[in-house]
């Protein structure tokens, strides 16, 4: 069966969208050592997107082998009513999963001041460097870029359990 | 200056069907085997809401338009409270619904 009917047979569980995100990170830091720098913040960049929707999910009351795609239109309609004015960028915006996130754990369990702080001040910086489709623009990425994006992703990566709950 | 006046995106006439019928079944309230079904899951009282619709028809339309068309009559039905309450929305066909161990 070809990849892309087989892959597509069974939308993705919040639980294989972090092994995705594990993948692209390792896959990010890989094209960052061979100079394909805005290979790598593309990468990057989706590894951001990947751990800040899945933390979102799981705000929402998620479980691992939930369908991540349920989660999507509400969230729409959540950040509509709570961030007005973020676009979700066809669900890609690092800046609305971020919004989202924290607008729904203030319901919730607030994220700890100092890993917020810190949550904002990553994903602000990544979200000036990494857009979805940066992919149709030839590669003019600084290897500082590349260096700053993949510091991003890692914090992000790392830290996950600070705002995952 | 050029003024440009343009139309939002319309939906596709399948979604449009499917919308009106989504939007009468669920208004109709009752328990029986048809399709489409309907799913309101809660936890708890006060808890935010999880809508499977599980339903043959949806075959042609992506997982997305069909999520906000289940939003849509959500919230035309139970009210703008209730939809941003709504954590889960998600269409599936009685395979995909299979495939993903929903049992209804």
């Amino acid at each position: 069966m070809p990849l892309r009917h087989e892959l597509e047979r069974l939308p993705e569980t919040l639980q294989e969208l972090e092994l995705a995100a594990e993948s692209r990170f390792y896959e990010a830091q890989a094209l960052l050592t061979q100079g394909h720098y805005a290979g790598s913040i593309y990468l990057a960049g989706y590894v951001a997107e990947i751990l800040l929707k899945c933390a979102y999910c799981y705000s929402s009351g998620a479980r691992p082998l939930d369908i991540a795609q349920g989660y999507f239109a509400p969230a729409r309609r959540f950040g509509k009513a709570w961030c007005p004015g973020i676009e979700h960028e066809s669900y890609h915006s690092l800046r609305f999963w971020l919004s989202v996130l924290r607008a729904r754990r203030r319901y919730t369990r607030p994220i700890d001041a100092h890993w917020d702080n810190q949550l904002v001040r990553r994903v602000q910086r990544l979200y000036q460097i990494w857009w979805y489709s940066m992919r149709y623009h030839p590669d003019y990425a600084l290897l500082e870029e590349a260096r700053r994006a993949l510091d991003d992703a890692a914090w992000l990566r790392n830290n996950y359990s600070t705002y995952r709950r | 200056m050029g003024v440009k006046r343009r139309l939002a995106l319309a939906e596709s006439p399948e979604a449009e069907v499917l919308r009106k019928r989504l939007r009468e079944e669920w208004a109709r309230d009752e328990d029986n085997d048809e399709e489409p079904v309907i799913i309101e899951e809660r936890d708890r009282p006060n808890q935010p809401s999880h809508l499977y619709v599980i339903w043959s028809d949806w075959s042609s339309l992506s997982i997305e338009e069909r999520s906000e068309i289940i939003l849509d009559v959500y919230e035309e039905i139970r009210g703008r409270e209730a939809v941003l309450d709504v954590t889960v929305a998600l269409g599936l066909t009685p395979l995909e619904a299979e495939r993903m161990r929903i049992r209804y």
